[in-house]
């Protein structure tokens, strides 16, 4: 359907170190503020931790061989109480490390969240129409989450877990080394079955993100035109659609949680590294039943082989968990990584004032991969000129608006305002300089004052009443029952023409150099549409206004492009009809 | 209701619900038992097969360990070490195989058929409720409830339900166990309980609420960003991107602080309630005791090492058991939530003793005293009577903001009248089953909505014939041919919503969907508003043409399109001003005549071509 839409990595699951490794080094940034936890949370609470987890089994063991045949009960006591403390305070240990994790992982959202939303705005319009709605709402709100729960937590963990991990199983074989056997009976079949499994989950994560997000689409889609569903009667057919959407959301997460099964039964350390364990400490048992060993060494050898194995198993278990979550870190790459196709200029050009000319020098244009709509069209506009496009339905009248606002760049040829490449201005700072009414009149849910000063740098009470003025919108906003703190809700409760009018206020309210109307009349009545027209000819003076008013609107007095249809494009006399 | 005050209400919901109490979670259990019955296989397995044979497996390896101590060192006997130790190893392997591999897909699969079933009948309930909802839920909350609340139901009534259903079993058997083993420790933990599940009571309630805010917070970062992307165009045309920025980064903000405390707390909770931290610790002080036992001789070694972990394995299931008391205890929200929904299909639904309509419409309507207003303080119909007969073509026509959209919500049945009766075919349009009657209509809305679909399955939205009709004439009619043409996949190209076509064509589309339902009646709310005057001829040539000898309903404010029209009825203040034709209207010069003139006398206005600009 498109060429531009988010490539899909065509994903076995597999992931190599070397691809974890640079989706990790992409996000080495939002460590970087970080390193005072960091360094807490990798290095010193997983130190203390592994000393405690060492200790603690360490003093079990001490115990059974050495107390208790010495049948001192003082000492049991002792043990035991220093057991308990230790663990007390390996649960102090353990309870602020997690609140460090967790708060990294909260800055890391916001940041994270930030830029990745930033970088939304950042791109073309066509990013955008190509997406639907609730797949980038997926996108932006679940995983950009999962990201940072993988940076915060999951990342910190399972470094924590290595480090503790080979601390234990260290000090195990340090105290004797026959676990080692049982580690190289043991882990080969056992990390070639996680392996399987991750690429699997992985695989299943990533099929599931998808399809929730396609959910996702769905609802946005449906909850946001219920009028158009309702008014077809197609309330039982959504429904069925909505089934066959869930139907692959479904399968995955079903896929999903049996991968999860296998985790908790399997790979997590309670799993088979338990079993095997203790399948090795009966075989043992022959030992001491031969004689050969006591039976507190026995105990001992059982507890060793345990502390060799199950910390090893809870780094796998933890990097398999890494591996899966970072699925959500990869989509979101996909975003960030993707380049704006209307990227900015390094030093933009960042004017105070507009004056307002503006030329089209050779410009081409098309959507996509589909046939030029604009084909090296010209012409000039000069400040303080009114002017207007015609043309018929479809010959690029919005798209010509749209290239004005750089929602999308021309293949080829410029557009220059004042004499300046548009691709070198400041775009947030050019657009701030515009007054813009687009074709669809599209307010925000909010009270009617947020809507007409949306994002404007300055306003005034005084600006707002006086566009209100202008758009004829002063009679019906000061009826709604709290007049301007009225709260619009997601429907806009109010009428089309009202919307309409109160689109063209919300530009007007501006302090604009500038003014781009596409259609601002189309569904206003005779009788409004000529005050308004009056009352912004009055008010704009000598200040620039391109329009684009209703075709053929009787206004349309100025240069008219009688059409930019592809080859057709030229300038044409005045025309009314 | 502004979204915030929704919000800040279900915070308030979320705080004052009602104590829960065994009975009312039995009632929600009972309520969704009907969506559950189908299941029975997977429900046996997870609530009775799966926790036996759990606790079966769970306790078996620690009494074979003992016996092995007990029976089989000190006899020196292989065999014997050989069958304890493979039962014990057979058993775990078991244990990791039922109670988690079988018991996580019997879930899982469990969810999937809840979310499926209920997922749908909640989304098609919320399709059905009144416009007014829909008006004044923001639509990112409205997924938020459809996806999040659905899976948390299903997690509690496929997971948290059967889980503690299988834990509980498992450490009940276990504190069995341990009492046949050696009573003592045991009565000594029941005497410490109290106090563990009081610490434990007080931080749940306290984490409940915690949960409650992060839902909510997370609801209002749905909206902020679902307003937001959706509406993308605004924001760039008006250079508004750090002001969006910003805030949807105070609603990050919020989120992620709310998000941070709860998953801290559930850290808390695994030290709270999980075999680390106290209840571990606690074990340990009760496993020291034993080992003061072994010592003074009122307990073997073998019996010592299967308390010990069995008391370990008493503590796990308690940790999770606990855990999912909460998840219960939380999940108990949205249930409610969802079931409240499902319930309020009665208050939108038919009413009792509604009919079929089998052979169609006439088409007479007749409106009787109408009156309307969206909110108590401002009317908008007073009062407002006329009657058109089948087959006439009568045209609406009044100032912006009058009503007239409102005239056809009001027939289409999205809002009630809130006095007088609105006549279809001489009956009261309540009386007929709303989704026949819907369909009987043909429908062009003021703004063009298209949805993400192929350009064919867009017109056919709106015809319910059993094959569907050939859409040529119905493209032609509406000046589409060129636009067909030119898309690389004709007719069965997907189309973006927001894309892919320019605003004319999309409402061409809307008036080629109106008539490719072959309709009886035909509404349209300003159809040619965007096109250019050929495509507009064309829109109005193609509606004459495919709505012959229906009865048309136009919205214009284009007075020139509605000359030949049968009737044109003047909305002003809330009642019929005038009605008449074109001419008889001309002729009595009231309003109509006013508002006539200006349209055609600005064409007279028209400065010459080539004027400077004024
Ligand atoms: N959902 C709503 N909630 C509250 N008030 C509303 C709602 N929709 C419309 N209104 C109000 O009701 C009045 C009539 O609206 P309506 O849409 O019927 O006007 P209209 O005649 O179709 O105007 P237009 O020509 O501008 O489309 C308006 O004043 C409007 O503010
Ligand atoms: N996002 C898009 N992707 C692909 N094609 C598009 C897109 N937007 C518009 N088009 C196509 O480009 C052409 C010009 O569209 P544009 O919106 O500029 O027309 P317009 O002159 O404003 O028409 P109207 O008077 O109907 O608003 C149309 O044929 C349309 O199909
Ligand atoms: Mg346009
Ligand atoms: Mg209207």
């Amino acid at each position: 359907m498109s060429t531009t839409a988010i490539k899909q990595v065509p994903d076995s699951g597999r992931l190599g170190l070397a691809r974890q490794a640079r989706v990790i080094r992409r996000y080495a940034p939002y460590y970087k503020r970080h390193w005072v936890k960091l360094f807490l949370v990798f290095l010193i609470t997983p130190l203390v931790g592994a000393v405690f987890n060492a200790l603690l089994p360490v003093l079990s063991i001490l115990l059974i061989d050495e107390v208790l045949p010495r049948g001192d009960y003082l000492w049991v006591v002792l043990f035991v109480t220093a057991t308990a403390f230790g663990a007390v305070l390996r649960d102090v240990n353990f309870l602020l490390e997690s609140f460090i994790r967790f708060n990294l992982k909260m800055e890391v959202l916001r940041d994270l969240g930030r830029d990745f939303y930033t970088h939304m705005l950042k791109m073309s319009m066509a990013f955008h129409t190509e997406h639907p709605v609730g797949e980038r709402i997926f996108r932006t709100f679940i995983d950009t989450h999962d990201a940072a729960r993988m940076l915060g937590v999951s990342l910190p963990t399972a470094a924590a877990m290595v480090l503790q991990g080979l601390a234990v199983t260290g000090i195990t074989l340090f105290i004797d080394w026959r676990p080692a056997v049982a580690i190289a009976l043991f882990f080969p079949p056992y990390v070639a079955l996680t392996l399987y499994l991750t690429r699997l989950w992985r695989r299943f994560d990533r099929a599931m993100r998808e399809g929730r997000a396609g959910v996702t689409a769905h609802l946005q889609e449906t909850y946001a035109n219920v009028m158009v569903v309702k008014a077809a009667t197609r309330e039982d057919d959504e429904a069925k659609r909505y089934r066959t959407r869930l139907r692959p959301f479904l399968r995955s997460f079903y896929g999903w949680f049996v991968c999860e099964g296998f985790q908790e039964g399997l790979v997590h350390p309670a799993g088979l590294a338990v079993i095997f364990s203790a399948l090795m400490g009966f075989m043992l048992g022959y030992l001491h039943i031969q004689g050969q060993i006591t039976l507190g060494q026995w105990v001992a050898l059982q507890g060793l082989i345990a502390g060799g194995l199950i910390p090893l198993a809870t780094v796998i278990l933890h990097y398999q968990t890494l591996c899966r979550e970072m699925v959500a870190a990869e989509r979101v790459l996909e975003v960030l990584q993707r380049e704006s196709q209307t990227p900015d200029p390094a030093a933009g050009h960042r004017p105070e004032r507009l004056q307002g000319s503006i030329a089209f020098d050779r410009v081409s244009f098309a959507y996509g991969d589909e046939p030029p709509l604009l084909k090296d069209l010209s012409f000039t506009i000069k400040a303080g000129e009114h002017v207007a496009f015609v043309g018929n339905s479809g010959c690029g009248k919005s798209t010509l608006l749209h290239l004005l606002l750089r929602f999308y760049d021309p293949q080829s040829g410029a557009i220059r305002i004042d004499g300046i490449d548009l691709r070198e201005y400041d775009r947030y700072r050019y657009r701030r300089r515009l007054g813009v009414v687009l074709q669809r009149p599209r307010l925000f849910p909010g009270t009617v004052r947020e809507n007409l000063v949306h994002g404007a740098a300055h306003h005034t009470p005084e600006m707002v009443e006086r566009a209100l003025a202008l758009a004829d919108c002063t009679d019906f906003v000061h009826q709604l029952p709290q007049g301007l703190d009225t709260v619009m809700d997601e429907g806009g409760n109010l009428s089309g023409g009202q919307k309409q009018r109160l689109t063209l206020a919300r530009a007007l309210a501006r302090d604009f150099d500038i003014l781009l109307l596409d259609e601002p009349l189309a569904s206003v009545d005779v009788d409004s549409e000529l005050r308004i027209y009056e009352a912004v000819r009055r008010a704009s003076g000598a200040r620039p206004w391109s329009t684009l008013p209703t075709p053929l609107t009787p206004f349309a007095t100025w240069i008219a492009y009688s059409s930019l249809m592809p080859a057709a494009s030229r300038r044409a006399e005045a025309t009314t009809t | 209701m502004s979204s915030a005050q929704v919000l800040e209400k279900d915070v308030k919901d979320a705080k004052s619900a009602p104590p829960l109490t065994v009975g009312r979670t039995f009632q929600v259990l009972v309520r969704f038992f009907p969506l559950l019955r189908p299941l029975w296989p997977q429900l046996i397995l997870l609530f009775l097969v799966l926790p036996l044979a759990g606790s079966v497996t769970s306790v078996v390896p620690a009494l074979c360990n003992r016996m092995i101590i007990d029976v089989a060192f000190p006899r020196k006997s292989v065999k014997m070490l050989a069958a304890f130790g493979g039962m014990a190893v057979l058993m775990m392997l078991m244990e990791r195989l039922l109670s988690v591999i079988v018991r996580n897909a019997t879930s899982a699969h469990l969810r999937t058929r809840v979310i499926e079933g209920l997922g749908t009948r909640f989304y098609r309930n919320m399709l059905g409720l009144d416009l007014r909802y829909h008006q004044s839920t923001p639509v990112g909350e409205k997924i938020f409830r459809s996806d999040t609340d659905i899976i948390d139901t299903a997690e509690l009534l496929g997971l948290a339900f059967p889980m503690t259903v299988q834990y509980l079993c498992q450490f009940l058997v276990t504190v069995l166990t341990i009492c046949l083993i050696d009573w003592r420790p045991m009565a000594i933990a029941a005497a410490c309980s109290p106090v563990f599940l009081l610490v434990a009571q007080q931080f749940f309630n306290y984490y409940r609420k915690v949960d409650a805010r992060q839902r909510v917070e997370g609801e209002k970062l749905t909206a902020q960003v679902e307003q937001s992307l959706a509406n993308v165009a605004v924001i760039y045309a008006h250079g508004a991107r750090s002001h969006s920025r910003f805030q949807y980064y105070r609603a990050l903000v919020r989120y992620s602080l709310a998000n941070m405390l709860y998953w801290f707390l559930q850290q808390v909770s695994i030290v709270v309630v999980w075999p680390s931290g106290l209840p571990a610790t606690m074990a340990g002080y009760l496993i020291g005791l034993c080992g003061y036992w072994v010592i003074t001789g009122s307990m073997t070694l073998g019996q010592w090492q299967a308390i010990g972990l069995l008391i370990i394995q008493a503590i796990v299931p308690l940790g999770i058991l606990l855990n999912y008391y909460q998840v219960i205890r939380l999940r108990m929200v949205p249930a409610e939530r969802v079931l409240s929904l499902l319930d309020s299909e009665k208050r939108i639904g038919e009413r009792p003793g509604t009919r079929p309509i089998e052979a169609g419409f006439r088409g007479d309507i007749e409106f009787k005293d109408v009156c309307f207003a969206y909110t108590p303080e401002k009317p908008v119909l007073r009062g407002v009577s006329f009657s058109i007969r089948a087959g006439r073509r009568v045209a609406f026509v009044g100032p912006s903001g009058i009503g007239k959209s409102t005239i056809l919500n009001l027939l289409l049945r999205f809002y009630e009248p809130d006095d007088g009766q609105i006549l279809v075919d001489g009956e009261d349009i309540r009386s007929y089953r709303l989704a026949d009657y819907r369909r009987q209509f043909g429908i062009v809305l003021q703004s063009p909505v298209i949805f993400e679909r192929t350009l064919r399955e867009n017109i056919l939205y709106g015809a319910h014939q059993e094959t569907p009709p050939d859409l040529g004439p119905v493209i032609r009619g509406t000046g589409l041919t060129g636009v067909v043409a030119a898309l690389p996949h004709g007719l069965d190209t997907p189309l973006c919503g927001d894309g892919s076509l320019s605003l004319g064509q999309k409402q061409c589309v809307t008036v080629a969907r109106c008539m490719a339902g072959e309709p009886r009646l035909v509404l349209l709310d300003e159809p040619t508003s965007l096109g250019d005057p050929a495509s507009k001829q064309a829109i109005v040539e193609g509606i004459d043409m495919a709505a012959s000898g229906k009865t048309t309903v136009f919205i214009s404010h284009d007075l020139l399109t509605l000359r030949n029209l049968d009737e044109i009825i003047v909305l002003n203040e809330g009642v019929v001003w005038e009605r008449g034709t074109h001419a008889e209207l001309l002729a009595r010069g009231g309003l109509y005549h006013g508002l006539w003139t200006m349209q055609t006398q600005r064409r007279v206005d028209t400065p010459t071509p080539g004027e400077p600009a004024p």
